[in-house]
């Protein structure tokens, strides 16, 4: 079903055999698998680390972190076996971009692996009110633009968190429909729900703005 | 959009997918195509891919702009090598903000080096070139065991480049070890006989509730301020930290000075020691 899988078999076992070794404590594979997925990683980082530790660390910083670390620090998690490679990796550079914004932010310090999955979900409407209004150049746009962005937000806000969190998964992850699914713990049906019902809803906000004053600011 | 059943939305997640890795490869799907295979949720493909459509349209002038700012002028290492007269290029090592650092052969010489060349966005700047070529030549003046030397300088084809010795230095597997020895115990050990040169101490890096004394690994950093105000044995080689571990190298200049361990958390990017070689600026 995953046509990343259907694209790239041979890598795909190799990355896994990859996964394998790094789960075991094998550091060389897991630097390996960084490299591998070392843009997505970036990706990622970028959209999730806090733009208050932006000014300070920037996401190679966060990689060459992961790198100096290896993935020993989550060996003995059992949760993760199961995980396809990059779900794993993804789920480790989140523990680590949590635990950073933790650490520098002066937040309690907690074990990441105690929070659940969704924990930076508050920052995601924010992410997304970014996306749909930020085509915006023109200078009277702008001034409206604060104000789309909140209307985006308040009713993304009201979409179920996992809705939301889908969104940015197949979107400014871009991740696979079976990764989006396997990140947030359900079944590939159920994420496909979510993600519908995210789109539908994501269509509506738009074509309220669109029927108001704002009609201009969000045809990209 | 209305209530569809699980195999309705299946299909249409399906597609979502597939439209947008199609959007994301620069390809332009038409959303017809997919609704002819499915003519009976027409409007549901329509309404979710257009959606979607526009979705993707936005991320990629975000990952336009994001990429106009970013260093993506230098050649990435899926790029042809450039080409150079007496150069053959064989890989690249690492690259910074002003360059990229290969490991070059001398073709008549058969001998291998460190080739640093401009990022050549940078090129057509007359100061940045200057200060690529005043880095050059100022560690060429420079003479200590630490200190790598540089062996050529030249301008070919709009590239300025030098080259250094390739060195084989430390691997990053052992930088590790190193680290992992010190972040275990509570110690504050100089690092000084480890090779490295490094002579400050590490400070506790262990879990505790004092913030002000961790230090991460994140926390190795080149301090150029060193340069001065510490002794010249404060230089060392500079392995470079990456997963191609194996291929440690070091190079030097005038202004990169030297490798330390900070206490002040992360007042150093840690792209500078990654790229150590190709910092000037």
């Amino acid at each position: 079903m995953n046509p990343s899988e259907e694209t790239f078999p041979k890598d795909n076992h190799e990355l896994t055999s990859l996964a394998v070794l790094a789960r075991a404590g094998d550091k060389q594979a897991f630097g390996e698998l960084l490299e591998r997925y070392r843009p997505r990683l970036e990706r990622l980082i970028e959209l999730r680390l806090d733009r208050r530790l932006r000014q300070r660390m920037d996401p190679s910083d966060v990689m060459q972190d992961l790198f100096l670390r290896g993935g020993g620090n989550f060996e003995s998690d059992t949760e993760s076996e199961s995980l396809s490679p990059y779900v794993w990796l993804r789920q480790i550079a989140l523990w680590r971009v949590i635990d950073l914004q933790r650490k520098h932010l002066g937040a309690q310090r907690r074990d990441p692996r105690r929070e659940t999955r969704f924990m930076d979900i508050q920052r995601t409407p924010d992410l997304a009110a970014g996306w749909l209004v930020d085509s915006i150049t023109s200078p009277s746009d702008v001034v409206a633009r604060e104000e789309l962005i909140c209307r985006l937000n308040s009713a993304l806000e009201s979409l179920d968190p996992i809705d939301r969190e889908i969104l940015i998964l197949r979107h400014c992850e871009q991740l696979s429909r079976s990764e989006a699914a396997e990140s947030l713990g359900i079944s590939i049906a159920a994420a496909a729900k979510r993600y519908f019902r995210a789109l539908a809803r994501v269509r509506c906000i738009l074509a309220d703005s669109s029927s108001g004053s704002n009609a201009s600011l969000i045809r990209t | 959009m209305t209530t569809l059943d699980s195999e309705a939305l299946n299909l249409i997640d399906l597609m979502l997918e597939d439209f947008s890795n199609r959007l994301r490869a620069g390809e332009n799907p038409s959303i017809e195509s997919y609704i002819q295979k499915h003519p009976i949720l027409e409007h549901e493909i329509r309404e979710a891919l257009s959606i979607a459509g526009r979705i993707e349209s936005v991320q990629r002038q975000e990952g336009r702009r994001s990429r106009q700012s970013s260093k993506s002028d230098l050649p990435r290492a899926t790029d042809p090598f450039p080409t150079l007269t007496n150069y053959r290029f064989i890989r690249e090592i690492g690259r910074g903000g002003m360059g990229v650092v290969f490991e070059a052969e001398h073709v008549e010489l058969r001998r291998r080096v460190a080739l640093k060349i401009l990022a050549p966005h940078l090129s057509q700047d007359p100061t940045a070139k200057k200060r690529f070529q005043r880095e050059a030549r100022a560690a060429s003046k420079l003479q200590h065991p630490n200190i790598v030397p540089i062996h050529d300088i030249g301008e070919e084809n709009e590239l300025a480049y030098f080259t250094m010795p390739l060195i084989q230095g430390m691997s990053l597997d052992h930088v590790i070890q190193m680290i992992g020895v010190r972040s275990k115990s509570n110690d504050s050990r100089d690092f000084s006989a480890s090779g490295l040169g490094i002579k400050r101490p590490l400070t506790n890096s262990s879990p505790s509730n004092d913030n002000s004394k961790q230090t991460q690994p994140l926390q190795v950093a080149i301090q150029r301020a060193l340069f001065r105000r510490q002794s010249r044995r404060t230089f060392a080689p500079l392995p470079r930290l990456g997963s191609r571990s194996q291929m440690g190298w070091a190079t030097r200049t005038a202004e990169a000075c030297c490798i330390a361990i900070s206490s002040q958390p992360t007042s150093y990017s840690m792209r500078r020691v990654l790229h150590g070689s190709a910092i000037s600026g």
